[in-house]
């Protein structure tokens, strides 16, 4: 069965949203359930810090098993943080991904959005 | 408007009852191949029905992964020498030099087929039955346990099958490859008719790094298929496992957006990009 932390929200493409320390800062990754579905990761394709995205909007793709799909940003914000670590080894997604494998950290542009993110029990009626 | 999910649940796909496009284009130049599947996922996103196209190549054509590392790596002018184009697909996966070959591309929306990986398993399991019915000993690739998939590296697509491919004799015999877009997904595929007669024109590293050493329809059925038996075996089972389908002509609409396109497919910038 996927791993759902509780700490954490999600969405219905598959991401999480995890609250940092910083006001208004999180950190974006794809699930437990995502990177199980997808198979092996070989590819990740990332923004550059300081791009901006509209909620939904496309802020990367991913490559796994000789398939590419997008990356939709859960959130409208600014990129203030990419995991570089994913460049070397794409593979920590499938192996770490509510940890090592994060995506990028975001500033959110309007904080009231993150009450539109399902939380734990409604990501697992999705996937269940 | 939200995108669809990209990882749809692992259910029945709810498959439509809508007419296939079927479109078989005669040998073309790579940017062009690519511009019309591209345009075809368009068309899909806009509405229109689901597309099976059949292609092939002329030039012959290298053809590199959506995010396989290449520049530097592939002697382009060696390649310009040999006659040989290059072009980046949309699709994942690694390197594949496109010659005497049936090319596919099937381009549905996303919902058509549930997910990406019961994509590869129903359309492989088609092209398996209709190989089978021309005599070739094709099979579906088991996949060892715990294998990883290959990263995209410039070892030649045909180098090592992966779960779910298809199959004979142990070798590889066609190769895939998916992108999916604004919850439209295109999938590639390739089937070697015989090994290309451009590799020894090639220097040797290079010939190495795009033949994969797969096996090739002529070979496993001892005589170069006729391309016709071919084409009508595929849809035959096309329309008894996937659906029905009928014969679409280009619309002057869609032969625009190829023709832009094709401009970026030509371009360096995209198909050397990394």
């Amino acid at each position: 069965m996927a791993n759902i932390p509780q700490d954490l929200q999600f969405t219905a493409e598959h991401e999480y949203v995890r609250r940092t320390d910083e006001e208004r800062v999180v950190e974006i990754g794809i699930t437990d359930y995502a990177q199980g579905e997808l198979g092996d990761v070989v590819f990740v394709e990332l923004p550059s810090v300081g791009e901006s995205f509209d909620r939904m909007q496309v802020f990367g793709t991913i490559e796994a098993v000789k398939a590419v799909s997008e990356l939709f940003s859960p959130l409208a914000g600014e990129v203030v943080g990419v995991n570089d670590a994913l460049d070397a080894d794409p593979g920590i997604v499938n192996t770490d991904p509510y940890g090592e494998g994060w995506m990028i950290r975001l500033r959110v542009r309007d904080a009231a959005e993150l009450n539109q993110l399902l939380d734990p029990d409604a990501y697992r009626q999705l996937i269940d | 408007m939200s995108p669809a999910p990209r990882y749809s649940p692992p259910e029945a796909p709810e498959r439509s009852s809508r007419v296939w496009r079927f479109i078989e284009t005669p040998p073309a130049p790579g940017a062009y191949n690519m511009a019309l599947d591209e345009a075809l996922m368009d068309s899909v996103r806009g509405g229109g029905a689901p597309v099976l196209r059949i292609y092939g190549w002329d030039p012959s054509c290298v053809s590199l992964g959506r995010n396989q590392p290449a520049r530097g790596r592939y002697d382009a002018a060696a390649l310009r020498k040999a006659g040989i184009d290059v072009v980046r697909r949309a699709t994942g996966g690694r390197a594949v030099l496109h010659d005497a070959e049936l090319t596919y591309a099937v381009v549905a929306p996303a919902r058509e087929f549930a997910s990406a990986r019961r994509a590869y398993r129903e359309i492989n399991a088609v092209l398996v039955r209709s190989l089978e019915r021309l005599g070739a000993p094709a099979s579906l690739h088991a996949g060892a346990p715990g294998e990883r998939a290959p990263v995209p590296s410039t070892a030649p697509c045909f180098s090592e099958p992966v779960g779910g491919e298809v199959v004979a004799g142990g070798r590889k015999l066609m190769g895939s490859a998916q992108v999916c877009l604004g919850s439209v997904i295109l999938q590639h595929g390739s089937l070697p008719l015989r090994r290309s007669r451009a590799l020894p024109d090639l220097p040797p590293g290079l010939a190495a790094d795009l033949d994969g050493h797969p096996a090739f329809l002529a070979e496993v059925l001892g005589a170069l298929p006729d391309w016709r038996s071919l084409v009508e075996s595929i849809l035959m089972d096309w329309r008894a496992e996937i659906g029905a389908w009928e014969r679409w002509e280009m619309d002057a609409a869609l032969s625009g957006l190829v023709a832009a396109l094709e401009e970026r497919y030509r371009s360096d910038e995209w198909t050397w990009r990394l």
